[in-house]
Protein backbone atom coordinates (compact mmCIF):
# COMPACT_ATOMS: atom_id res chain seq x y z
CA UNK A 1 0.00 0.00 0.00
CA UNK A 2 1.76 3.39 -0.80
CA UNK A 3 1.72 6.38 1.73
CA UNK A 4 -0.49 8.57 1.24
CA UNK A 5 -0.05 10.85 4.06
CA UNK A 6 -3.66 10.99 5.22
CA UNK A 7 -4.62 9.93 8.35
CA UNK A 8 -7.50 7.64 7.83
CA UNK A 9 -9.67 6.26 10.49
CA UNK A 10 -8.75 6.86 13.91
CA UNK A 11 -12.17 7.70 15.84
CA UNK A 12 -10.94 5.68 18.72
CA UNK A 13 -8.49 7.83 19.80
CA UNK A 14 -10.72 10.44 19.51
CA UNK A 15 -12.93 9.39 21.48
CA UNK A 16 -10.57 7.91 23.95
CA UNK A 17 -8.97 11.71 24.11
CA UNK A 18 -12.51 12.81 25.42
CA UNK A 19 -13.29 10.01 27.28
CA UNK A 20 -9.73 10.49 29.85
CA UNK A 21 -10.96 14.14 29.88
CA UNK A 22 -14.33 13.72 31.13
CA UNK A 23 -12.80 11.03 33.75
CA UNK A 24 -10.01 13.07 34.86
CA UNK A 25 -12.30 16.71 34.97
CA UNK A 26 -14.86 15.02 36.75
CA UNK A 27 -12.76 12.94 39.10
CA UNK A 28 -10.80 16.07 39.94
CA UNK A 29 -14.07 18.00 40.41
CA UNK A 30 -15.22 15.78 42.53
CA UNK A 31 -12.55 15.49 44.95
CA UNK A 32 -12.55 19.32 45.03
CA UNK A 33 -16.16 19.63 46.15
CA UNK A 34 -15.68 17.06 48.84
CA UNK A 35 -12.20 18.31 50.16
CA UNK A 36 -14.27 21.78 50.39
CA UNK A 37 -17.56 20.13 52.15
CA UNK A 38 -14.82 18.17 54.66
CA UNK A 39 -13.13 21.45 55.34
CA UNK A 40 -16.26 23.74 55.62
CA UNK A 41 -17.34 20.60 58.67
CA UNK A 42 -14.19 21.07 60.04
CA UNK A 43 -14.22 24.56 60.50
CA UNK A 44 -18.06 24.34 61.57
CA UNK A 45 -17.03 21.56 64.33
CA UNK A 46 -14.04 23.73 65.31
CA UNK A 47 -16.18 27.12 66.04
CA UNK A 48 -18.47 25.33 67.94
CA UNK A 49 -16.55 23.62 70.15
CA UNK A 50 -16.95 24.00 74.13
CA UNK A 51 -14.95 27.03 75.38
CA UNK A 52 -12.07 25.94 78.00
CA UNK A 53 -13.11 27.55 81.12
CA UNK B 1 -8.31 46.99 56.78
CA UNK B 2 -7.77 43.77 56.51
CA UNK B 3 -4.45 42.43 58.16
CA UNK B 4 -2.10 40.56 55.72
CA UNK B 5 -0.59 38.50 58.22
CA UNK B 6 -4.01 36.89 59.65
CA UNK B 7 -5.75 34.22 57.67
CA UNK B 8 -7.55 35.21 54.60
CA UNK B 9 -11.49 35.54 54.88
CA UNK B 10 -13.33 32.66 53.43
CA UNK B 11 -16.27 33.65 51.19
CA UNK B 12 -18.78 31.20 49.97
CA UNK B 13 -18.76 28.72 47.63
CA UNK B 14 -21.58 30.19 44.75
CA UNK B 15 -19.02 32.01 42.64
CA UNK B 16 -17.04 28.79 42.04
CA UNK B 17 -19.92 26.89 40.67
CA UNK B 18 -21.32 29.81 39.39
CA UNK B 19 -17.78 29.92 36.49
CA UNK B 20 -17.71 25.52 36.91
CA UNK B 21 -21.35 26.01 35.40
CA UNK B 22 -21.06 28.51 32.46
CA UNK B 23 -17.69 26.17 31.46
CA UNK B 24 -19.78 22.90 31.32
CA UNK B 25 -22.21 24.23 29.52
CA UNK B 26 -19.36 25.94 27.07
CA UNK B 27 -17.34 23.00 26.70
CA UNK B 28 -20.59 20.87 25.73
CA UNK B 29 -21.18 22.80 23.11
CA UNK B 30 -17.71 23.31 21.79
CA UNK B 31 -17.26 19.44 21.84
CA UNK B 32 -20.41 18.84 20.12
CA UNK B 33 -19.70 21.39 17.27
CA UNK B 34 -16.09 20.25 17.61
CA UNK B 35 -17.03 16.19 17.26
CA UNK B 36 -20.01 16.71 15.05
CA UNK B 37 -20.36 19.73 13.13
CA UNK B 38 -16.96 20.74 11.90
CA UNK B 39 -15.58 18.79 8.81
CA UNK B 40 -12.55 16.38 8.34
CA UNK B 41 -9.61 18.39 8.21
CA UNK B 42 -7.54 17.30 4.83
CA UNK B 43 -4.16 15.71 6.21
CA UNK B 44 -5.10 14.26 9.41
CA UNK B 45 -8.94 13.22 8.79
CA UNK B 46 -11.21 12.95 12.17
CA UNK B 47 -8.10 12.56 14.05
CA UNK B 48 -7.53 16.55 14.41
CA UNK B 49 -10.81 16.81 16.49
CA UNK B 50 -8.72 15.60 19.24
CA UNK B 51 -7.34 19.46 19.08
CA UNK B 52 -10.34 20.56 20.48
CA UNK B 53 -9.31 19.61 23.61
CA UNK B 54 -5.94 19.57 23.60
CA UNK B 55 -5.44 22.93 22.29
CA UNK B 56 -7.45 24.66 25.05
CA UNK B 57 -6.08 22.54 28.08
CA UNK B 58 -2.46 23.86 26.39
CA UNK B 59 -3.69 27.31 26.92
CA UNK B 60 -5.51 27.72 30.44
CA UNK B 61 -2.54 25.09 31.76
CA UNK B 62 -0.17 27.89 30.62
CA UNK B 63 -2.48 30.45 32.02
CA UNK B 64 -3.14 28.36 35.06
CA UNK B 65 0.33 28.70 36.08
CA UNK B 66 1.16 32.15 34.99
CA UNK B 67 -1.86 33.21 37.32
CA UNK B 68 0.27 30.82 40.11
CA UNK B 69 3.17 32.87 39.44
CA UNK B 70 1.46 36.29 39.66
CA UNK B 71 -0.03 34.79 42.80
CA UNK B 72 4.10 33.72 44.80
CA UNK B 73 4.81 37.17 43.07
CA UNK B 74 2.21 38.41 45.41
CA UNK B 75 2.73 36.92 48.43
CA UNK B 76 6.49 37.36 48.66
CA UNK B 77 5.80 41.02 47.87
CA UNK B 78 2.37 41.60 50.43
CA UNK B 79 2.61 38.55 52.83
CA UNK B 80 -0.86 38.77 52.91
CA UNK B 81 -1.77 34.74 53.29
CA UNK B 82 -5.19 34.99 50.61
CA UNK B 83 -2.45 35.22 47.60
CA UNK B 84 -1.09 31.89 49.62
CA UNK B 85 -4.21 30.39 49.33
CA UNK B 86 -4.72 31.29 45.50
CA UNK B 87 -1.01 30.34 44.57
CA UNK B 88 -1.54 26.40 45.90
CA UNK B 89 -5.17 26.46 44.41
CA UNK B 90 -3.29 27.26 40.79
CA UNK B 91 -0.58 25.22 41.35
CA UNK B 92 -2.91 22.18 41.53
CA UNK B 93 -5.13 23.01 39.06
CA UNK B 94 -2.60 23.55 36.77
CA UNK B 95 -0.63 20.24 37.64
CA UNK B 96 -3.94 18.44 36.86
CA UNK B 97 -4.44 20.16 33.40
CA UNK B 98 -0.40 19.81 32.64
CA UNK B 99 -0.91 15.80 33.05
CA UNK B 100 -4.38 16.05 31.03
CA UNK B 101 -2.77 17.61 28.57
CA UNK B 102 0.36 15.22 28.33
CA UNK B 103 -2.09 12.23 27.98
CA UNK B 104 -4.32 13.76 25.30
CA UNK B 105 -0.96 14.75 23.53
CA UNK B 106 0.18 11.15 23.47
CA UNK B 107 -3.08 9.87 22.26
CA UNK B 108 -2.88 11.88 19.25
CA UNK B 109 1.05 11.26 18.52
CA UNK B 110 0.00 7.55 18.63
CA UNK B 111 -1.80 8.14 14.85
CA UNK B 112 -0.03 11.00 13.49
CA UNK B 113 3.59 10.43 14.49
CA UNK B 114 3.15 6.60 15.23
CA UNK B 115 4.73 6.74 18.91
CA UNK B 116 2.96 7.24 22.23
CA UNK B 117 5.96 9.52 23.41
CA UNK B 118 8.83 10.90 21.89
CA UNK B 119 11.63 13.18 23.84
CA UNK B 120 10.53 16.39 21.18
CA UNK B 121 11.52 19.66 22.65
CA UNK B 122 8.05 20.62 22.81
CA UNK B 123 7.03 17.54 25.06
CA UNK B 124 10.28 17.18 26.54
CA UNK B 125 9.94 20.97 27.95
CA UNK B 126 6.14 20.23 28.67
CA UNK B 127 7.47 16.89 31.22
CA UNK B 128 9.65 19.04 32.87
CA UNK B 129 6.91 21.84 33.56
CA UNK B 130 4.51 19.16 34.72
CA UNK B 131 7.22 17.64 37.14
CA UNK B 132 8.24 20.83 38.32
CA UNK B 133 5.12 22.09 39.71
CA UNK B 134 4.44 18.65 41.26
CA UNK B 135 7.61 19.00 43.13
CA UNK B 136 5.92 22.34 44.68
CA UNK B 137 2.94 20.29 45.53
CA UNK B 138 4.90 18.10 47.25
CA UNK B 139 7.20 20.90 48.60
CA UNK B 140 3.87 22.25 50.40
CA UNK B 141 3.01 18.84 51.81
CA UNK B 142 6.64 18.18 53.22
CA UNK B 143 6.62 22.28 55.03
CA UNK B 144 4.13 22.25 58.68
CA UNK B 145 4.85 25.99 58.67
CA UNK B 146 2.68 28.27 56.79
CA UNK B 147 4.80 31.33 56.38
CA UNK B 148 7.72 29.03 55.32
CA UNK B 149 5.59 26.84 53.17
CA UNK B 150 4.06 29.88 51.39
CA UNK B 151 7.52 31.37 51.14
CA UNK B 152 9.60 28.58 49.70
CA UNK B 153 6.74 27.21 47.36
CA UNK B 154 5.99 30.99 45.89
CA UNK B 155 10.18 31.05 45.38
CA UNK B 156 9.90 27.82 44.15
CA UNK B 157 7.22 28.84 41.26
CA UNK B 158 8.97 31.69 40.29
CA UNK B 159 11.75 29.36 39.54
CA UNK B 160 9.36 26.87 37.75
CA UNK B 161 8.13 29.42 35.91
CA UNK B 162 10.78 30.18 33.67
CA UNK B 163 9.72 26.65 32.33
CA UNK B 164 6.70 27.84 30.84
CA UNK B 165 7.64 30.66 27.99
CA UNK B 166 9.91 27.79 26.93
CA UNK B 167 7.41 25.48 26.52
CA UNK B 168 5.52 28.50 24.32
CA UNK B 169 8.48 28.99 22.00
CA UNK B 170 10.06 25.88 21.86
CA UNK B 171 8.16 24.71 18.52
CA UNK B 172 9.65 27.93 17.07
CA UNK B 173 13.22 27.50 18.67
CA UNK B 174 13.99 24.26 17.82
CA UNK B 175 13.51 21.80 15.29
CA UNK B 176 10.20 20.11 16.79
CA UNK B 177 7.49 16.76 15.30
CA UNK B 178 5.07 19.43 16.97
CA UNK B 179 3.24 21.72 14.57
CA UNK B 180 3.66 25.28 15.67
CA UNK B 181 1.35 27.92 17.16
CA UNK B 182 -1.96 29.10 14.32
CA UNK B 183 -4.11 32.17 14.56
CA UNK B 184 -7.14 32.99 13.01
CA UNK B 185 -5.17 33.56 9.79
CA UNK B 186 -3.87 30.50 9.41
CA UNK B 187 -6.94 28.65 10.50
CA UNK B 188 -10.72 28.29 8.71
CA UNK B 189 -13.53 30.16 10.74
CA UNK B 190 -15.22 26.50 10.61
CA UNK B 191 -12.51 25.11 12.83
CA UNK B 192 -12.02 28.53 14.62
CA UNK B 193 -15.43 28.46 16.41
CA UNK B 194 -15.56 25.33 18.71
CA UNK B 195 -12.16 25.40 19.34
CA UNK B 196 -12.53 29.21 20.62
CA UNK B 197 -15.62 27.87 22.41
CA UNK B 198 -14.10 25.32 24.15
CA UNK B 199 -11.24 27.07 25.31
CA UNK B 200 -13.80 29.68 27.10
CA UNK B 201 -15.10 26.78 28.27
CA UNK B 202 -12.43 25.48 29.84
CA UNK B 203 -10.88 28.89 31.13
CA UNK B 204 -14.51 29.34 33.07
CA UNK B 205 -14.66 25.79 34.37
CA UNK B 206 -10.63 25.80 35.52
CA UNK B 207 -11.58 29.75 36.73
CA UNK B 208 -14.62 27.80 39.24
CA UNK B 209 -11.85 25.04 39.82
CA UNK B 210 -9.43 27.39 41.33
CA UNK B 211 -11.95 29.91 43.15
CA UNK B 212 -13.39 26.72 45.13
CA UNK B 213 -9.33 25.05 45.78
CA UNK B 214 -8.66 28.44 46.83
CA UNK B 215 -11.65 28.09 49.83
CA UNK B 216 -10.41 25.16 50.80
CA UNK B 217 -6.71 26.44 51.27
CA UNK B 218 -8.04 29.65 53.01
CA UNK B 219 -10.11 27.40 55.13
CA UNK B 220 -6.96 25.00 56.05
CA UNK B 221 -5.15 28.23 56.66
CA UNK B 222 -7.65 29.40 59.43
CA UNK B 223 -7.26 26.33 60.76
CA UNK B 224 -3.29 26.58 61.11
CA UNK B 225 -2.99 29.70 62.09
CA UNK B 226 -5.71 30.23 64.63
CA UNK B 227 -4.35 30.76 68.34
CA UNK B 228 -3.92 27.96 70.31
CA UNK B 229 -6.03 27.23 73.00
CA UNK B 230 -5.11 28.13 76.21
CA UNK B 231 -4.23 25.08 78.70
CA UNK B 232 -7.22 23.24 80.17
CA UNK B 233 -7.74 24.56 84.18
CA UNK B 234 -6.53 21.42 86.48
CA UNK B 235 -9.80 20.17 87.63
CA UNK B 236 -10.32 19.83 91.24
CA UNK B 237 -11.32 16.50 92.97
CA UNK B 238 -14.99 16.26 93.76
CA UNK B 239 -15.90 16.46 97.70
CA UNK B 240 -13.70 19.36 98.22
CA UNK B 241 -10.36 19.51 100.58
CA UNK B 242 -9.45 16.88 102.21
Amino acid sequence: MTPTGVVTGGWEYVIAAYVVSLVILVSYTASVVLRYRAEVRRAFRASRSPEVP
Amino acid sequence: MADPSRPPPVPGPGAGFAFMGLGALLLAAGSYLGLFVAPRESYMGDVYRIMYAHVPTAWNTMLAFTFAFGAALAFLLTANFKWDARHEAAVEVGVVMAGLLCLQGSIWARPTWGVWWDWDPRLTTTAVMFFAFVGILALRRFVEDPARRATWSAVATIIAYADVPIVYYSVRWWNSLHQMQSSPETVSAVFVIPLRTNAFGVLFFMTGLITLRTRIASLRLRQEMAPPLPEPAPVLASGGAR
